[in-house]
């Protein structure tokens, strides 16, 4: 059976103010060459430094923006060369759960509107009693009040709207979901019903997620497996578990190293990176990670090192050997 | 300085009224913020702790928002100002100035319009009557402060330019600019991914090792308060229902919500348990605050919950090592 998505060489660019001229722009890549698939019912974590590229990534693919290089095939289908009808049925297919609760919700339409709206336009549940009766499911379903549907979304906390956002999400009835941080506004009672939710859902309906965030406590526990960005590049891909134990690239030791804890302390300590982040204008030759990676050797500055595998299931993109596993 | 007391919050209580209802979001809330040091807010989402650092803040939605009852005082070195009583021409100095806040959102106090370096110059500007340019060049430097890369390009980005974790930092940068007092933080780790959460921590403690600074701040992530704070609250329904030191806490929850609340937690990073293995959640939903019970509000969804918890009020008991619980049972559930 095929993924239900790959993406090849994804490139997105933005320009940038440049100070002192007005009016001018630069360009930079904030994502570059970022390669990877999702099988179906595959849980994927997306981890990494902010302003990585991880929601432009979620972006790309949703279609909220455009790429200016690389290929998205869904279920087969090329993304960028569908149109009419069939870029409409494949958009139902693949849904967002935004980062921010806040903005992503229209404040002057009541909760039970905003969750019909993808049923609306995509032609499910036509009738309205059908649709009404839907909305209750949902709204039940991610965990809210049933007087929900009245309300308008100021009306409720950060966590509740978050959860707005999942049950439109689901309206769709979508095979693909990229989940930008849906949790990380949620405390952690509601967010451990959530996850259990999104696990359910995902058994159910075979779902494939996208799950972007930051929380690695959570990736581990609902991923199958990790990728991990840096300054727009993908740095290392493994199956969850194995990855967060046994990291091999130095910034996924690094970052590993920096999860707060309750009750443990991080082995060997944490890895504090010295050095500044890159400016995306004028990032550094080869690995743009050298500038900081305590384990930078004069190869890294020579070639970008490309995302190999590294051990069984396991890639990682990183010029200096000794640097793979390293435990110290 | 661990001891001077910056700002008391006392028995403060706030309501949400419309014609249909009536919203008790804080109820009798007490607690105080110590120079150096950082406070602790945690709990379950909607238990009233945005509101809370709303109502000390002075920024309640009027007219349905209101303080019903309680104090909050703020302790300035010429003298304390009661905050609940002044003017809101006096509280816009106060603002800002003397108290910041980082709000949750950062993308509802950016303003859209103007660059995210001129919003952190104008405010001190506003504040300390810097000049442009100074105050311009100062923006650019606490930019990178906050760990911005490329900080003199960034100044002249736009919020919605921004990364997620970009604009948090801005926000960061922009309660710092005055030096304030207080630092009232809402969730300001929660866009960053981990090592800029690190580093963000970090600056906050550097900050109040040099300046005194008291920090309120408000999370979900219980691994952040460990780290950081010295005092924890975790509020439910509105109320504190558990009070004390940090680690005390959570090595033994007293108050059954607490408890259910580290319960809920997915298993820390290099544990064994197979992945999406069920959580343990706890039941039932959130109290509808226009609608309290007459006794313990986590009660309906509490497994040590007896006739005697939904008969009235329960109070908030302080125990031999001074830790406060609101649980008749607080004894048995350690
Ligand atoms: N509309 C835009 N215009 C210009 N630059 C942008 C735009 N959107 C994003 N960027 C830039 O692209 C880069 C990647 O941003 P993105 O939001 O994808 O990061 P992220 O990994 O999701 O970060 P975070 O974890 O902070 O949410 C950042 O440098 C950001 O400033
Ligand atoms: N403007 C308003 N009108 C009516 N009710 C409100 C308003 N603002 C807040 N509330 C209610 O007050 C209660 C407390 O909300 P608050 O935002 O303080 O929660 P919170 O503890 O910060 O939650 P979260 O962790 O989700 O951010 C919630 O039940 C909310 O619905
Ligand atoms: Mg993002
Ligand atoms: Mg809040």
């Amino acid at each position: 059976m095929t993924d239900l998505l790959s993406v090849e060489g994804l490139r997105k660019e933005f320009a940038i103010p440049q100070p002192g001229l007005f009016g001018t722009t630069v360009r930079f890549a904030a994502v570059d060459n970022v390669s990877f698939t999702i099988g179906r019912g595959e849980v994927l974590g997306l981890v990494g430094e902010s302003g990585s590229g991880k929601t432009t990534v979620g972006r790309c693919i949703v279609g909220l923006a455009r790429p200016e290089g690389g290929r998205m095939l869904f279920d087969g289908e090329d993304l960028a060369t569908l149109s009419g009808v069939a870029r409409h049925r494949v958009r139902r297919r693949i849904q967002i759960v935004f980062q921010d609760p806040f903005s992503s919700l229209n404040p002057r339409l009541r909760v039970g509107r905003t969750v019909a709206e993808p049923m609306v336009i995509h032609g499910l549940c036509v009738s309205r009693t059908e649709r009404r009766e839907r909305v209750r499911a949902l709204l039940a379903e991610v965990g809210l009040p049933p007087d929900a549907e009245h309300r308008f979304p100021h009306e409720f906390s950060g966590g509740q709207r978050q959860r707005i956002g999942i049950a439109r999400a689901l309206a769709a009835e979508p095979d693909l979901i990229i989940a930008d941080e849906p949790v990380s506004a949620l405390d952690v009672s509601v967010q451990a019903q959530v996850l259990n939710l999104l696990a359910e859902l995902q058994a159910r309906h075979a779902l494939s997620i996208l799950f972007i965030s930051h929380d690695l406590d959570v990736v581990r526990h609902l991923c199958d497996r990790v990728l991990v960005m840096y300054a727009g590049r993908l740095v290392e891909v493994g199956p969850s578990a194995d990855l967060v134990r046994h990291p091999a690239h130095p910034y996924t030791r690094a970052l590993l190293s920096a999860v707060p804890r309750r009750t443990t302390k991080a082995q060997g300590g944490r890895i504090v990176l010295s050095g500044e982040i890159p400016s995306p204008l004028a990032p550094p030759s080869g690995c743009i990670f050298r500038t900081r990676c305590p384990k930078a050797v004069a190869a890294c500055a020579e070639a970008v090192p490309p995302l190999a595998e590294v051990a069984a299931g396991r890639l990682a993109a990183c010029s200096n050997p000794a640097a793979l596993f390293a435990t110290d | 300085m661990g001891d001077t007391t910056v700002l008391a919050v006392e028995n403060l209580s706030v309501e949400f009224r419309s014609r249909r209802r009536i919203v008790r979001a804080v109820s009798d809330v007490s607690f105080t913020l110590k120079a150096g040091r950082t406070f602790a807010l945690v709990g379950e989402s909607g238990s009233g702790k945005s509101v809370t650092s709303l109502a000390i803040m002075r920024l309640l939605a009027a007219p349905a928002g209101r303080i019903t009852g309680g104090s909050v005082t703020l302790h300035a070195p010429d003298g304390p100002l009661a905050l609940t009583a002044l003017s809101e021409r006096a509280m816009r100095a106060v603002r800002g100035r003397q108290i910041a806040m980082i709000f949750q959102e950062p993308m509802t106090s950016l303003n859209p319009l103007f660059t995210v370096g001129d919003q952190i110059a104008e405010v001190a500007r506003h504040h300390l009557g810097t000049s442009r340019a100074e105050a311009f060049k100062g923006a650019v430097a606490l930019l990178d402060r906050v760990g911005i890369p490329a900080a003199a390009h960034r100044a002249h980005a736009y919020p919605h330019e921004l990364s997620g974790g970009m604009r948090q930092r801005a926000m960061i940068a922009m309660a710092l600019a005055c030096k304030p007092l207080v630092m009232i933080a809402d969730e300001p780790t929660t866009a960053l991914d981990v090592t800029v959460q690190a580093q963000m921590l970090e600056l906050i403690r550097e900050l109040q090792d040099e300046t005194g600074m008291a920090v309120l701040f408000i999370t979900h992530n219980l691994g952040v308060v460990a780290e950081i704070a010295s005092e924890v609250a975790v509020m439910y329904g509105g109320q504190i229902v558990e009070r004390g030191e940090a680690g005390a806490i959570f090595a033994a929850p007293r108050h059954p919500y607490t408890r259910g609340l580290l319960d809920s937690l997915p298993p820390e990073i290099d544990s064994n348990m197979p992945v999406r293995a069920p959580l343990k959640a706890i039941p039932g939903s959130v109290v509808d605050l226009a609608a309290l019970p007459p006794g313990c509000r986590f009660a309906p969804r509490c497994a040590w919950r007896q006739p005697r918890c939904e008969t009235g009020a329960i109070a908030l008991d302080a125990d031999p090592a001074n830790r406060l619980v609101r649980c008749v049972r607080a004894q048995e559930v350690a």
